[in-house]
């Protein structure tokens, strides 16, 4: 059983100048994860918000649970849980009535006592939300987005500035919403958190879709290289790559790295190194991530300052 | 409209400003230490707010009594101007704003307007005398011809019984002709007895006897009749008589009550001339008595002064019209009521800080919760941007009357302040949370960055607050202020609380109840209309 529960067609959304979302199309199938991957400014969360009936479109068609965005607001809202980007929420209020708040705004929905559990937040109910940590505030927009227990949770940047111990904390809350069946749409730019947690990934770029599918179908198609990196080992490395026709090995910090492009050149590098005795104080080797692809679809680094590793 | 998301957020406004110790201070407590301050600066200074000039050309008891009552009513103290002066000149030396002029002879015209209200008195109370009379002799006048048309009824029926006596008399005078014209047949057969006699005779003779015995009867019967006709013409002509008697004599009461009538209408007219010449007397030359008042009519200090006077002055108005004793006015019953200068400053006080929780309550929360992205989360609920407002605007509304009553319970402990709490304080208090709010939510419409919003609302605030007589009176200030000030809507609030809780004078507290409602409904209305949760 397939079936979508976001259809989007040819979606653009201008403004003055700028083509912030730029004839985009795209499917989210019912309970699973799907990641909308881009750069600052890519353009996520003006399509998330037109998703999310909060602004509207230029162009295109958006399906959303078999509705339309522009007649079924009220219905929609009812139904779709979101955490808006940089969410944050009344500094005063304790974390249980934030949460008590936001569910008196909807009529029906889930109890109040048993969303802090599933987001992990029993202990700290009764703290002020102007002193929660960044990690703690970002779960309390998430159980504020699942106070109607809706089908489809939208969390834009749910990790953004949290730091690695929070945004894992964050992840395992994702993965229990995702176990619950519910249909998750997040938007990232960290890869490695559309690699953790997505079934399906869009790569958006400058208002374009520029890729899409699974983690690994991704890399498969577009991950360029294989990196074998060799610590502890000095000039001789280059030769070799050079006779085995790959490009320049990248020295620096004691290491050395050669891009191979099969597992077989993987071997017969190996090979080569042991043949030629050289001398390292480790190897290893390392499959393309998202990153890459991504580098390698638009010439540009995903987050600026590189891997977030 | 879902009351039960009003409700949580109100709920919710209400913890955050509980919570909020700064919001807390600003809107509650920051008023307080205002009026104590204020209280503690004046209670030095005393009550002398409002200075009048007064020229007193006359110098006698009235005008003296005029000065005190002035003194008395504690909102004005009295400078004496130099009766020789010249009052314009004096104001612009001075810089005065008011000088009351009590003209020459003002006691002696009081006095003698009150000698003339006494004539006319006198005059009046005889005028209802003779009055009485003219009613007493109308009714005499009535009772007589009453009487005359009695008499003239019984004269009816005396008329009618003569009518009767002659024909009796007439039946009479009948029976007697019959009985002549028998005797004449029995005095034929009389003669043709004599001529024929004596073979027939006896016959003849004996008709003659028979005709002559019935003429006998018949006159007899005459006869018999006619003392009763004459009686009857008798009896007729007495009651002729007599009430033709009762005629005269009704006659005659009518005259004698016509006349009385006549003299009752001469004393009316005396009492009429007496009347009309007190109340020349009262009236010496058409005009009443006057005194003067030189004030800038574009001071606003001054109008409250004329006020102040226009009171003084009903006052005695009252006591010198219906009191009996005059001289026994007590000039500190003249005004209505005490005033003191916490009676003047408190509704200033109230009227800024319900502008200044309602303009920085407005911003704050809508700059605060764009910036931190809460509006746009509040987008993806179900609750409406009316239920946010409504919800918004009755949150203010409950902090603007817990400080309106906050400041007005500690006036009346510390400084014995006792407002009039009417239904124009609340209406007042409203409408300065329905301007502010409103002008808060246009500031937040254009100034989308809260800092600058912020500074926005303070560059609404101070002229507001500075311009509006709640911290200076309006009059300290130069000339342009003064009419800029005009255009200030919290100087309405303020008068119109004071006003309201104070002074009610309805004319200005309606003047101002207008202006601000007006004022105060189309910024809401703008504010509510333009106020939009999307950036789109
Ligand atoms: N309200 C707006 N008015 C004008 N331009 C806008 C508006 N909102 C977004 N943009 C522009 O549209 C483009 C896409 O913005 P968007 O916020 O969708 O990107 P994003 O992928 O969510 O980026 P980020 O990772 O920083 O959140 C940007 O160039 C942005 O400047
Ligand atoms: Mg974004």
């Amino acid at each position: 059983m397939e079936k979508n529960v976001i259809e989007v067609r040819g979606l653009v959304k201008v403004y003055g100048e700028t083509r912030a979302v730029d004839g985009i199309s795209f499917d989210v199938r019912e309970g699973s994860v799907f990641a909308f991957l881009g750069p600052n400014g890519a353009g996520k969360t003006t399509t998330v918000e037109i998703i999310e009936t909060i602004r509207r479109p230029t162009a295109g068609e958006v399906g959303l649970l078999g509705m339309d965005i522009n007649k079924d607001r009220k219905k929609i809202l009812e139904r779709i849980g979101v955490l808006p980007q940089e969410f944050s929420s009344f500094d005063r209020m304790t974390v249980r009535e934030t949460v008590h708040y936001f569910r008196q705004l909807f009529g029906a929905g889930s109890d109040v006592d048993a969303l802090l559990k599933l987001v992990n937040l029993e202990e700290e109910k009764d703290k002020l939300y102007m002193n929660l940590s960044g990690g703690l505030k970002q779960r309390v927009g998430i159980a504020v987005a699942l106070v109607n227990d809706p089908e489809l949770v939208f969390l834009d940047e749910p990790t953004t500035g949290l730091d690695p111990r929070s945004r894992r904390e964050v992840w395992n809350v994702i993965e229990g919403l995702k176990k619950r069946g519910k249909t998750i749409f997040l938007t990232t730019h960290y890869m490695e958190e559309a690699e953790v947690l997505a079934d399906h990934i869009a790569i958006i770029s400058k208002g374009k879709i520029i890729a899409q599918g699974s983690p690994s179908e991704l890399i498969d198609a577009f991950g360029k290289a294989i990196h074998v990196t060799i610590r502890g080992a000095g000039a001789e490395i280059g030769p070799i790559a050079k006779d085995m026709g790959l490009a320049l090995p990248k020295n620096g910090n004691g290491k050395t790295v050669v891009d191979v492009r099969t597992n077989d050149q993987v071997l017969v590098l190996l090979d080569r190194l042991k043949a030629a005795k050289v001398s390292y104080s480790g190897i290893d080797v390392r499959k393309a991530n998202l990153e890459e692809v991504f580098l390698s679809l638009t010439g540009e680094k995903l987050t600026a300052g590189g891997d977030e590793r | 409209m879902n009351l039960t998301r009003i409700y949580a957020n109100i709920v919710v406004n209400i913890k955050g400003f509980y919570r909020n110790k700064g919001a807390m201070f600003f809107v509650l407590f920051f008023p307080i230490l205002l009026i104590l301050l204020f209280g503690a600066i004046f209670s030095n200074i005393g009550d002398q707010s409002y200075p009048i000039a007064v020229q007193n050309k006359d110098g006698g008891w009235w005008s003296q009594q005029v000065v005190e009552g002035l003194n008395k009513t504690g909102m004005i103290t009295v400078t004496m101007v130099d009766p020789s002066a010249d009052p314009y000149a004096y104001m612009n030396d001075t810089k005065s704003n008011a000088v009351l002029i009590i003209p020459e002879n003002f006691t002696a015209d009081i006095n003698n307007t009150k000698l003339s209200f006494q004539y006319t008195l006198d005059a009046l109370s005889k005028t209802t005398e003779s009055l009485n009379y003219t009613v007493e002799a109308l009714s005499r006048t009535t009772d007589s011809l009453n009487y005359t048309l009695m008499a003239l009824n019984d004269t009816g029926n005396a008329l009618n019984y003569t009518a009767m006596a002659l024909s009796s008399t007439q039946g009479a005078l009948n029976y007697s002709l019959m009985a002549m014209n028998s005797t004449q047949w029995a005095l034929n057969y009389s003669g043709m007895a004599l001529a024929s006699a004596p073979p027939s005779s006896t016959t003849f003779i004996g008709l003659a006897m028979n005709a002559s015995a019935e003429s006998l009867g018949s006159t007899g019967m005459a006869l018999n009749l006619t003392p009763a006709a004459l009686n009857a013409s008798l009896a007729a002509l007495g009651g002729s008589q007599s009430s033709m008697n009762a005629t005269l004599l009704a006659l005659q009461y009518t005259q004698a009550t016509l006349n009385a009538t006549l003299g009752a209408l001469n004393a009316t007219q005396a009492a009429l001339n007496f009347t009309i010449g007190a109340l020349n007397f009262a009236i010496p030359s058409n005009e009443t008595l006057k005194l003067t008042m030189l004030y800038d009519s574009s001071s606003s200090s001054a109008l409250t002064k004329v006020q102040i006077l226009q009171q003084v002055m009903d006052g005695f108005n009252k006591g010198l019209s219906n009191a009996q004793d005059v001289m026994a006015i007590d000039p500190q019953s003249v005004v209505a009521k005490q005033f003191k200068f916490i009676d003047y400053y408190a509704p200033g006080i109230v009227g800024m800080s319900v502008m200044t929780a309602s303009l920085f309550g407005t911003v704050g929360m809508n700059t605060e919760l764009r910036q931190k992205g809460v509006l746009r989360k509040l987008a993806t609920t179900p609750l409406t941007r009316a239920e946010w407002l409504v919800s918004n605007i009755l949150y203010q509304l409950i902090l603007a009357f817990i400080s309106t009553a906050l400041i007005l319970f500690v006036g009346y402990l510390a400084f014995g302040l006792k407002p009039i709490i009417n239904i124009f304080l609340f209406v007042f208090v409203l409408m300065d949370v329905f301007a502010f709010s409103g002008i808060g939510m246009l500031i937040t419409r254009f100034v989308k960055d809260a800092e600058a919003a912020q500074a926005a609302a303070n560059l609404v605030m101070f002229p507001v607050m500075f311009l509006s007589g709640t911290f200076f009176q309006i009059e300290m200030m130069p000339d342009f202020l003064q009419t800029v000030a005009n255009f200030m809507p919290l100087y309405y609030v303020s008068d119109g609380l004071r006003q309201a809780m104070i002074l009610l004078n309805w004319a200005m507290l309606y003047y101002d109840l207008m202006v601000i409602s007006v004022f105060g409904i189309i910024m809401f209305v703008l504010g509510i209309l333009l106020t939009s949760w999307k950036e789109d």
